[in-house]
């Protein structure tokens, strides 16, 4: 009796103990973290910032020059300066010149302490919004905003993104409206729907970043599509607008690459493949990325 | 005329004194060196010796000099020397048999040991064997870990049958512990381990239920992966890489509950012969590892069973005789019961509840073997198994808002049909095939209902029903032959041929939504897509264990296959090539070469083996996953009872299959070979077996030292290790029977942890056009699997407690601790954020002492 007891007492005296983690082994750098997304206007934002390592101390962002290639002729720089931006400080810059779709656009950031970053990438062709219609239709027992629109997938094209906004008024205000945009019921829509009906049920997460919805065309290359963009509908949302994005392919995977951890809860805990963020930037991290964006006009 | 004949008597004496005959030179070599002759009664010793007189130098001189230049050759086999003419030495006759227990039930891999000459081979999966042995005296010896050996002498002058028939399951200590022919010393492949039914059932088992799975995870090259999980990854392979033959048709449904139960019986299994390198030509179609399950026929004599209960499952296996000593069955039933429990439980908790709500919740497993065996007569038989496994988890929620009625009925279930109908044939002495007819159908089946319904003066009106299914099934259908022919006492080959054709149905989802009555006109929306594909796979082996000299030997293979897959044929040539080289009687080497190509997959997204996970053919587009390893290793018997061996192995493999993105836990099947991308795989590392085998205490040691590496470029630039790269792997158990009535046993486990993925960095954020306010801060990830969580460690110990009943049978109360010291091993860990912008992490463990209790009664 007297060892069952010493048995259980050394039990849960061990059962208290948990494992203690160090995270010496992992081996975070140091680097410069770069995004710019192009598009067909004037100004390219470049946002600069620094990478704060799991392990080891954050370099202090000193940028000491950046450089925007707009096929090979370098564009005008304009230094917006530093701002501390959710605990870690961002230098934006405004690279002006004329860009278009099929310009190569190549950016390159150097720091006195942090290697130099570059990062390189084409503008796409837009694709033309053709149909839109908005209306209100019943599914699966909820009112739902429907907008239906159509475009052609051109040959150049491979990846796109869609995202609605909606406008609101709030009550106190009657001059400005203010918009969001709003999340898609992706079982609607089987472009958008990554997932089977199990995944419902097992908790799985469908979750969009910044509600932007990417898709590409492999079930509709070189046709007419029509997507079916599903919103709870919402009373206080007056109108809305739908934005279509033509992506370049590092735009396309960062965006995938950002759903996929996000909604890859699994991962997280050890159960399945968690994948790398994605980068184009060579020295660094961060993303320079083309698109091109096309709207429709506010709808109700 | 006297003298002369006194002259001649003289001569010869003086002679004879000078040139004495062989056998009083045996006999003073005898008495001298302390060896014994053996050698045929028709050999004439009597003769003058040629070479000259014994000498004192060494015992190979003395027996140089004595039969250099007569007709008599001579083999030193510890202390005794054989001798034989060169004439009768060439001639050898076959003696072939049976290795059957008194019940009828064949005896996998017997020795059989000519303890006149020192050769020796072993029993085949049906017990059959052959030997060839010179003219004159021999006794033969049988003999099996559990059996009581048989001896028999008989003087052969030509080819005859001799059957062995051993008495089982006898107690340990009556055990005569001889080398076995299948031990890792003496079979010329790699990476071989054989279990028998006892090895099973003797150890610890999670929940006192034995498990073949759990019993593999602690053999050394094996991780088990996610702990609990029946997972098996070998020299560093992935899950579906494993071949599973139960009675030689395929499994692929190989667990129960999510993998906490393994989907084996192991009340009907008879051996297991595992390989994780060196495969035979006779197995193809998996590139990490073979297990070949052979389930037992029955007995011929009398009705027997074993009857258990346990924790969460029961076990019922009934044998005996349809006819005597020519039809046997074997029955076995696996079954959780947990859910009977459940069942009346969830009936009184429904009972206080109102307005008619309930809830019930329910999960039931259960596998069934069935085999029957027919003997035609001594040398040929038909059987047939069947097994059946199945999983069914369902929750029923009833609820009630007013006149407002929720219903919602979630039904998940899974399992395996295999049918087998062979035949096994003496065609002749040297001779004999197996023939057979193989069907299996593994599938799952997701299912959920949500039914909203108005209720108002006995009127029902639906407001909205939702139904979704999601299917997979996969039937295979194949037939295959296989001979065993000895034309030689130095050649055993093998060869055969089979064809499947493979069905796949991967996933076939539906969606509807039904929205008002259905009586009236209802807005409804129905989606359903379907997969289908198929393949065709032929293939022909042929092997060959060659004896090169008494020392040497190896086996030589080759399996060609021609897979038809969309209309396009792949032609997977694997050959396979083993040497083994007998240093001395206790210390041999070996070495091994295998190429294996596999083209089926299973196409997963997580590590937990779902029972969703769909298998899927290699395609026009997707290549057949090869690999090719290499093996040597030393092996060693100090004594009768500890060996020991070292093996060390490389292994590489290609076309490897990963999903690109994250696709969810039931990735769509349609696309599926649209999202997955082609990497290589690289594991090398060495492995140390140790066995101490006494009368009371077996212990085994089995350590690894490994590494594992991926590579595929889409998703990283560079390798990067596997998931579960468990640099050191230390498994120790040990059984000791303490008294005839009691007996203890233990595992430990230790190994590096399996590896995740953490951030490297925080970073700012992307901001998309339009977006406003601030950046976000989020993790950077790099390198895959770049963390190794904390060693992993475990004991678990358990004791057998056995009686007798009043009626003569014997029961076994078992209790089981898992986790005896409860080290809440981690399984994943979690970076955060501090407020001083440091990182830390924290880590998650769950699965804590897990004690069981099972009682056993044998009739």
């Amino acid at each position: 009796m007297r060892s069952l007891l010493s048995y259980l007492i050394i039990v849960i005296c061990l059962a208290s103990c948990q494992d203690t983690i160090s995270l010496d082994q992992i081996k975070g750098k140091n680097t410069l973290v770069v995004y710019a997304f192009p598009t067909n206007n004037d100004t390219i934002v470049i946002k600069v910032s620094a990478s704060q390592p799991i392990q080891g101390k954050a370099e202090k962002l000193s940028i000491t020059s950046v450089r925007c290639l707009t096929n090979g002729k370098d564009d005008k720089i304009v230094d917006v300066g530093y701002k501390d931006d959710s605990g870690t400080t961002v230098a934006t810059y405004y690279a002006i010149g004329k860009h278009q779709s099929g310009d190569e656009i190549q950016i390159t950031v150097n720091d006195a302490n942090l290697a130099t970053a570059s990062a390189m990438t084409i503008i796409p062709a837009s694709s033309a919004i053709g149909e839109v219609k908005i209306d209100s239709t019943f599914y699966k027992g909820s009112m739902y905003t429907q907008n239906r629109l159509t475009f052609e997938d051109d040959e150049p094209s491979t990846y796109y993104a869609v995202r609605v906004t909606g406008m609101y008024v709030p009550e106190n205000e009657s001059t400005k409206g203010l918009t969001e945009f709003v999340e898609l019921e992706t079982s609607a829509e089987p472009i958008l729907n990554n997932y089977s009906s199990a995944e419902i049920e097992f908790g799985s997460w469908n979750d969009y970043y910044h509600n932007m919805y990417i898709f590409d065309d492999s079930s509709f290359k070189n046709k007419r599509a029509t997507l079916h963009l599903y919103t709870l509908q919402k009373s206080w949302i007056e109108s809305y607008k739908t934005q279509l994005f033509v992506l370049s392919p590092e735009y396309y995977r960062l965006l995938k690459s950002l759903n996929d951890i996000k909604n890859n809860d699994i991962g997280a805990n050890g159960l399945s493949f968690m994948f790398s963020t994605y980068t184009n930037v060579n020295g660094g991290y961060g993303c320079v990325a083309g698109y091109c964006m096309e709207e429709t006009a506010w709808k109700k | 005329m006297r003298l002369v004949l006194f002259i001649m008597v003289l001569w010869c004496s003086i002679t004879a004194m000078g040139q004495t005959t062989i056998r009083e030179q045996i006999s003073m070599i005898q008495d001298k060196y302390q060896v014994h002759f053996v050698y045929d009664a028709q050999l004439n010793l009597d003769v003058q010796t040629r070479g000259g007189k014994y000498n004192n130098g060494s015992l190979k001189e003395a027996l140089k000099n004595l039969f250099d230049g007569s007709n008599i050759s001579y083999k030193i086999r510890g202390h005794n020397i054989l001798l034989m003419t060169e004439k009768l030495d060439a001639i050898k006759y076959s003696v072939r048999g049976r290795v059957t227990e008194h019940n009828g039930e064949p005896i996998i891999n017997a020795t059989i040991y000519d303890m006149t000459t020192g050769q020796v081979t072993i029993s085949n999966e049906k017990g059959y064997y052959i030997i060839y042995l010179s003219p004159g005296s021999h006794k033969l010896r049988a003999s099996c870990i559990g059996n009581k050996e048989e001896t028999h002498t008989f003087e052969l002058t030509q080819n005859r049958v001799m059957n062995f028939v051993l008495d089982g399951h006898i107690a340990l200590s009556e055990v005569v512990v001889h080398g076995e022919r299948n031990m890792a010393l003496l079979t010329t492949q790699t990476g071989k381990r054989t279990f028998t039914a006892d090895d099973i059932n003797t150890e610890f088992s999670l929940l006192s239920s034995p498990d073949l799975i759990k019993t593999l995870q602690h053999t050394s090259g094996v991780s088990g992966g996610v702990e609990l999980a029946s997972g098996l990854y070998v020299h560093g392979g992935n899950g579906d890489e494993n071949l599973f033959l139960l009675d030689g048709s395929p499994l692929y449904q190989t667990n129960h509950s999510l993998g906490l139960f393994s989907a084996f019986n192991s009340d009907i299994i008879k051996n297991v012969d595992f390989y994780k390198s060196g495969f035979p030509a006779r197995y193809s179609g998996r590139v990490s590892s073979i297990t070949d399950v052979r389930t037992l026929d029955g007995n011929m004599q009398k009705i027997k069973g074993t009857l258990s209960i346990g924790l969460l499952d029961g076990r019922i296996q009934v044998e005996g005789p349809i006819w005597k000593n020519r039809t046997s069955f074997n029955v076995a039933l696996r079954r959780s019961w947990i859910d009977l429990l459940l069942k009346p439980t969830y009936a009184l908790l429904n009972t206080q509840k109102e307005d008619g709500e309930k809830y019930t919740f329910g999960y039931a497993f259960h596998d069934f073997n069935a085999k029957i065996t027919h003997r035609l007569n001594q040398d040929n038989s038909v059987w047939m198994s069947i097994y059946s496994g199945y999983d069914n988890y369902s929750i029923n929620d009833k609820s009630t808002w007013s006149r407002y009625v929720t219903e919602t009925h979630n039904k998940f279930n899974w399992g395996n049909l295999n049918f087998t109908l062979g035949g096994d044939f003496v065609l002749s002495p040297v001779l004999n095939t197996t023939i057979a007819a193989i069907g299996s159908y593994s599938h799952s089946l997701h299912n959920s209902e949500e039914d909203d319904t108005y209720h108002y003066d006995n009127v029902v009106r639906r407001n909205s029903l939702d139904l979704r299914t999601n299917k997979t099934k996969m039937v295979d259908i194949s037939g295959k032959f296989d001979f065993r022919w000895s034309p030689l006492a130095s050649h055993r080959i093998r060869f055969g041929g089979s064809y499947t054709h493979h069905i796949f149905r991967p996933q076939t989802t539906q969606q509807s939504f039904y929205y008002g009555d259905p009586s009236e006109k209802v807005d409804t929306t129905r989606v359903e897509t379907s997969c289908n594909a198929s393949s065709d796979e032929v293939s022909v082996y042929i092997e060959d264990e060659i004896a090169l000299t008494p020392k040497l030997s190896t086996n030589l293979g080759c399996s060609y296959t021609l897979t038809n897959v969309e209309s396009k044929a792949y032609h997977l040539l694997d050959p396979r090539f083993a040497l083994k080289y007998q240093v001395t009687n206790n210390l041999s080497i070996k070495a091994s070469y295998t190429h294996m190509s596999q083209s089926i997959h299973r196409i997963a997204s997580t590590f937990l083996e779902l029972p969703t996970d769909f298998w899927v053919p290699t395609t026009h587009d997707i290549q057949p996953t090869q690999s090719q390893q290499i093996v040597g290793g030393v092996y060693s018997q100090f004594s009768n009872h500890f060996s020991l061996s070292v093996e060390g192995f490389y292994k590489r493999t290609r076309h490897l299959l990963q999903y690109r993105n994250w696709m969810g836990l039931q990735p769509p099947a349609a696309t599926w070979n649209k999202n997955v991308t082609d990497g290589k795989g690289c594991s090398y590392g060495l492995e140390l077996d140790g066995t101490y085998h006494g009368t009371r205490l077996t212990t085994t040691l089995a350590y690894t030292l490994s590494w594992s590496k991926r590579y595929f470029p889409e998703l990283h630039a560079g390798w990067f290790a596997d998931q579960f790269d468990n640099r050191h792997k230390i498994d120790i158990t040990t059984r000791y029977k303490v008294t005839d009535k009691i007996s203890i046993f233990a595992a430990w486990t230790l190994h590096s942890g399996n590896r995740i993925t953490l951030p490297v960095a925080s970073i700012s954020q992307p901001q998309l056009p339009s977006d406003t306010g601030k950046s976000e801060m989020g993790y950077l990830y790099t390198e895959p699997n770049n963390f190794s969580l904390p060693t992993y460690h475990r004991l678990d110990v358990g004791a057998d407690f056995r009686s007798t009943t009043k009626r003569g049978n014997e029961r076994i109360w078992n209790i089981s601790i898992y986790n005896a010291y409860c080290h809440l091993n981690t399984m994943y860990t979690k970076v955060h954020k501090m407020e001083d912008s440091s990182f830390s992490a924290k880590c998650k463990g769950y699965i804590p002492i897990i004690p069981s209790v099972s009682y056993t009664i044998k009739f």
